[in-house]
C-alpha cells in the first residue's frame, strides 16, 4: 500500500523507486515509465527520489574528531598472545569449512545420543525391562528395597548377558554355569551374604561369586566379602534369569569384567558433540574478532 | 606468503601502494600500517559516522575497526584494501547497531555539530550556502531516522559508491536484499523529508 496519500492505490511506489535507481528492465521498466508519464503523483515521487539520490551523494564528509593511528602500545597489545593468533587462524577464509564441519559434528553427536537413549524411551522395552526386573529381585533378597530392585533391573539388562557369559566359558562341564544368587547362597560355602552394597559394586562382585561358587575357590575379596547391609540386591537379581538360560552362559568368558558406564556409542556421541561445539565456538569468536 | 601486489592492476596506483603497505605491516612495520590508517581514516570515519550518527560512537567504531584490521593483518590474502577496511568498519558499525537494538538507549542526537556542515566556498552565494546547509541538515536527520540496515545500504551505495555486489558481501545479505533496502530506504527518506522537499527541488 502506498505510503503517500496522493499516490494512486494501485501505483507501486517501489516500482518508481526502482526506476529512479535505474534498476528496471523489460516490462517493469515500461510499466514504471508509463506510471511516471501518466500519473502526476508518481512523476513527483520519481523526481523527489532523484533529488534525494543526488543530494545524498553530495553529502559532505563528517570531520573526524580523532587520529586513529596506532601507538606502539596499541600494537603490542593487539599482537597479543598465541591464543589470539590461533583464533585469528580460525577467522582465515581458508578455514571457512570449520563452521559447516562443526554443525555436522554437533548433529552427529546429538543423533548418536538420541539413538543411544532411544531404547529407554520405547514403552515396550521399558515395560519388558520392568517385568524382568521384578522376578529377578524377588528371589535374590527377601528384604530387597525398592531402590535396590530398581538398580538390579537396570543392571540386569546389561549385566545378564556378559555375566552369564563369564561363567560359561571358564567353567567346564562340572562347573555350575549358572551363577544364580539363590543357588549360590544355598550351595556355596563362601558366599553366604545375601545382600550387598551399591548396585555397581554388586554388579562386579556377583560374577566372581558365581565363578568361585562353581570351582569351589574363594573369590576375590571384593566379591567374596560384599558389605553387609543389602547392596548385593543390585547384583543378585540378575542371576536367576541366567539360571533359566544356561545356554547363554556357555558362550562367553568368565574373566571379562562386566560392562559398566556409558556405552561406546554414547561416549563417541559426546565426543563429537563437544568437538563440534568447540569448533563452532572458535569459529564464532574468530569471526567476531575479524 | 605470496606477493600481494600481484593482485593489483598496473594502473591502480592507490591499490598498489596499499598492498605494499599491507605487506610491510604484515612483516611487523607499524609505521606502514599507520600510513594505511592515514590514507583511510577520513573515509572510514565518514562512512561510519553516517551509519552511526553519533560522533563519539562513530569514532570508537573506527578505532576498533583499525584495531581489528591490525589484529587480522595475517588473514588479508589480497584484494582491494579499501574494501577490506570498509568491510571491517561496516561490521563494527553493525555490531554497535545490533547492541543498540538489544539494549535500547537514547535515539541518535540531532546533528547540530558543525562538523556536519558543508565547507563554504569563499565565493559562494550566502543564500545558497544557507539552503545547502539546511538541506544537509535535513537529509542527515532523515538518514538518522530510518532503519539501520537501510541507512547502511544507502550510505554504502549513494555516498561511498560501492556497487550492489560489494555491499552484499560486506553486509552478508543477498543482492536482492541490498537493492530492496536501498529502494525502501530512499522511500523512507522521502517520507521523512516530505515537509522539506522544497529544499531539494530545483
Amino acid at each position: 500500500m502506498p505510503a503517500f496519500a496522493h499516490l494512486q492505490p494501485n501505483h507501486d511506489e517501489t516500482l518508481i523507486a526502482r526506476l529512479a535507481a535505474d534498476d528496471l528492465t523489460g516490462a517493469d521498466a515500461t510499466d514504471a515509465a508509463r506510471l511516471v508519464a501518466e500519473c502526476p503523483a508518481c512523476a513527483e515521487l520519481h523526481a523527489d527520489l532523484r533529488s534525494i539520490i543526488a543530494a545524498t551523494a553530495e553529502l559532505p564528509a563528517p570531520r573526524r574528531t580523532r587520529d586513529f593511528r596506532l601507538t606502539e602500545g596499541d600494537a603490542a597489545r593487539l599482537r597479543g598472545s598465541g591464543w589470539r593468533r590461533v583464533l585469528g587462524r580460525f577467522g582465515d577464509p581458508r578455514l571457512a569449512f570449520t563452521r559447516p564441519l562443526a554443525t555436522g559434528l554437533v548433529t552427529l553427536g546429538i543423533a548418536g545420543l538420541v539413538l543411544a537413549a532411544a531404547p529407554s524411551f520405547l514403552p515396550t522395552l521399558g515395560a519388558s525391562s520392568a517385568a524382568t526386573a521384578a522376578p529377578a529381585v524377588a528371589p535374590a533378597a527377601g528384604g530387597a528395597e525398592t531402590t535396590g530392585s530398581a538398580g538390579g533391573g537396570a543392571i540386569q539388562g546389561d549385566g545378564t548377558t556378559s555375566y552369564g557369559a563369564e561363567s560359561g566359558s571358564n567353567s567346564g562341564p562340572g562347573l555350575n554355569p549358572v551363577p544364580s544368587a539363590p543357588v549360590l547362597a544355598a550351595a556355596s560355602p563362601v558366599a553366604p551374604e545375601p545382600s550387598g552394597p551399591a548396585p555397581t559394586a554388586a554388579a562386579s562382585a556377583a560374577p566372581s561369586v558365581a565363578a568361585s561358587a562353581g570351582t569351589g575357590q574363594l573369590p576375590p575379596p571384593a566379591a567374596s566379602a560384599p558389605e553387609p547391609g543389602g547392596a548385593g540386591v543390585g547384583a543378585l537379581p540378575s542371576t536367576p534369569i541366567l539360571a533359566d538360560n544356561p545356554g547363554v552362559g556357555k558362550s562367553t568368558d568368565a574373566s571379562a569384567p562386566a560392562p559398566s558406564g556409558p556405552s561406546p556409542l554414547v561416549l563417541a556421541s559426546i565426543a563429537l558433540l563437544v568437538l563440534g561445539l568447540v569448533l563452532a565456538a572458535l569459529s564464532w569468536v574468530a569471526r567476531r574478532t575479524t | 606468503m605470496g606477493d600481494l601486489r600481484t593482485t593489483a592492476t598496473a594502473d591502480d596506483g592507490p591499490q598498489r601502494r596499499d598492498l605494499i603497505l599491507v605487506e610491510r605491516a604484515q612483516a611487523g612495520d607499524l609505521a606502514a600500517f599507520n600510513d594505511l590508517v592515514e590514507c583511510y581514516q577520513d573515509q572510514l570515519y565518514g562512512l561510519v559516522a553516517r551509519m552511526v550518527p553519533d560522533p563519539d560512537q562513530a569514532a570508537d567504531v573506527v578505532q576498533e575497526a583499525f584495531f581489528s584490521a591490525y589484529r587480522n593483518l595475517a588473514s588479508f590474502r589480497g584484494g582491494i584494501v579499501r574494501s577490506w577496511l570498509s568491510r571491517i568498519a561496516v561490521n563494527a558499525a553493525m555490531d554497535l547497531q545490533r547492541a543498540r537494538k538489544r539494549r535500547p538507549v537514547q535515539p541518535y542526537p540531532e546533528l547540530e555539530d558543525d562538523s556536519w556542515q558543508p565547507p563554504a566556498g569563499e565565493d559562494a552565494d550566502p543564500e545558497r550556502q544557507v539552503v545547502t546547509a539546511e538541506r544537509v541538515k535535513a537529509l542527515n536527520a532523515a538518514l538518522a531516522a530510518i532503519g539501520d540496515d537501510q541507512r547502511a545500504a544507502i550510505v554504502l551505495f549513494d555516498v561511498e559508491g560501492f556497487d550492489y555486489a560489494e555491499i552484499a558481501e560486506m553486509t552478508g545479505v543477498s543482492l536482492g536484499t541490498v537493492k530492496s533496502r536501498i529502494h525502501r530506504g530512499r522511500l523512507a527518506l522521502r517520507r521523512g523529508l516530505e515537509d522539506r522537499m522544497e529544499l531539494f527541488r530545483g
